[in-house]
């Protein structure tokens, strides 16, 4: 469903993903793991388009969404297809980012009602039954900043689905919640992934990635050192840095 | 050392000055929309991507805001018939002054107000799938106004004020009146003193409104 081929990107001299390649397949549920700075935040911008890479080809359904368009030596743009294509992916941000000044329902309904056209009835009965789906009836008519940390994520993930996307990002969305409230978001996106969504999840939480993942990822200094099943790559990791970094994270649970 | 107030002039010199008032009123709203537009273009053109653009809006801006009012109001009453052999009724020429200087002020308040939105919010549009003008619609500019609008109506105030340089050149606003009433009476310090009372009845109110605006937008969530 996704096809990355040979990214590379930089800001500035720091090398921030190297021949980085990857391949996601319809329904899965993928999780990126590893240390800050490993280049999982920005792999998955380049995803949906919020950096340009340097180098290398993003491929959504097949169809070009970043590559040369004008020969070998052309420099890296973003395809005709890039804005529906970008639409066909939803992404949920570490900071929530939902709009301070409109109130969730509006928050969700804003984007059906002026990209995809449809009438305010239409567009607020979509993101009503999206914030029931997340467990926010009740905060409906609230503006963001009444909203715990959790419900906000919870918000904005509803506010991403209401695009219908077949594709959806997650940057770390519980690593800005007080730990109690991490759970509600997590039991959201395994909710997601039961029902077959195609997601990419970059986050910390290893209980969330050895559950829920069909593939976990292992990240470090802008590569991919390792890929597997959970179970593999958990129980039994190949690489030496995979190895120390879970000795790292895991230690102390 | 004593001076001898005479404000028995003064009763006499109100409805001059009180016309006069009208017309300093008319100037400032007139220039305050106006203004408004051009620092709309303004903004948008400082924060153009492409040089062509951008940096003329900015040399103009600098060169407004880095002379005097009065320079500019003078330059265009008299030299522009000059160069453009174009004759702009007295109105009219302060009225492009005026707001080709306001132009500028309020360009760069708001500016920094589209400025002052975090980029994440932008991100968020643009993931979303928004067009260029429903970002700015519906997502940049409601906060972006937060910050421009108390910065604006200060600027305002002062373009009240600085109407004032349009007597100069023969505008009969509540300055004239008062500088023809002064010397009519022989008595500038009374009539001055008045008119400043005026100018300060109208300005003070609306800057201690602008303070509480100030305040509610700064703690009111949205």
């Amino acid at each position: 469903m996704i096809s990355v081929r040979r990214l590379n990107k930089r800001f500035g001299p720091l090398e921030v993903l190297r021949d980085v390649s990857l391949e996601i397949q319809q329904g899965q549920a993928v999780v990126i793991i590893g240390p800050s700075g490993s280049g999982k935040s920005t792999l998955l911008r380049c995803l949906i388009g919020l950096e340009t890479p340097e180098s290398g080809e993003v491929h959504v359904d097949g169809r070009p969404f970043i590559g040369r368009v004008d020969g070998e030596r052309g420099p890296l743009r973003r395809t005709r297809e890039f804005r529906a294509i970008q639409r066909s992916m939803g992404m949920v941000f570490q900071q929530f980012n939902l709009f301070p000044h409109l109130t969730v329902l509006q928050n969700v309904a804003l984007a059906p009602m002026r990209v995809l056209g449809l009438r305010e009835t239409e567009a607020h009965a979509r993101a009503r039954a999206l914030l029931i789906k997340v467990g926010l009836e009740e905060k409906i008519l609230q503006y963001p900043d009444k909203l715990s940390g959790g419900q906000k994520q919870r918000a904005s993930i509803a506010r991403a689905l209401a695009l219908e996307p077949k594709i959806m990002l997650f940057d770390e969305v519980t690593s800005a919640l007080d730990p109690e409230l991490i759970h509600e978001v997590l039991s959201v996106m395994k909710q997601l992934a039961t029902d077959g969504m195609t997601m990419v999840v970059v986050t910390h939480e290893m209980g969330f990635a050895n559950k829920v993942a069909d593939r976990v990822i292992f990240m470090d200094q802008g590569i991919i050192v390792e890929e597997g099943p959970p179970a593999a790559l958990f129980g039994a990791p190949r690489e030496a840095r995979t190895r120390a970094f879970l000795e790292k994270v895991l230690t102390h649970i | 050392m004593s001076y001898d107030w005479a404000w028995y002039v003064v009763p006499r010199a109100i409805p001059a000055l009180i016309q006069g008032l009208r017309l300093t009123i008319t100037i400032t709203l007139v220039v305050i929309v106006l203004g408004f537009f051009l620092g709309i273009l303004v903004a948008a053109g400082r924060l153009a991507r492409s040089p062509l653009i951008n940096k003329p809006v900015a040399a103009y801006i600098e060169f407004f805001r880095g002379t005097p009012a009065l320079v500019q109001l003078v330059w265009i009453y008299y030299c522009l018939p000059i160069v453009l052999g174009l004759e702009l009724p007295s109105f009219a020429s302060i009225v492009v002054a005026l707001t080709l200087n306001v132009g500028a002020f309020y360009g760069e308040a708001i500016r920094a107000g589209i400025q002052a939105v975090p980029r994440d919010q932008v991100e968020a549009a643009d993931i979303l799938g928004f067009h260029y003008v429903d970002k700015m619609r519906f997502v940049v500019l409601p906060q972006a106004f937060r910050i421009i609008i108390p910065v604006a109506l200060s600027q305002s105030i002062s373009l009240f004020k600085d109407t004032s340089l349009v007597s100069t050149l023969g505008v009969a606003d509540l300055m004239y009146q008062a500088r023809v009433l002064s010397t009519q009476t022989y008595r500038p310090l009374e009539i001055l003193t008045v008119a400043a009372l005026i100018y300060f009845m109208v300005a003070f109110p609306c800057t201690i409104a602008t303070r509480v605006l100030e305040l509610r937008l700064a703690r009111a969530r949205y």
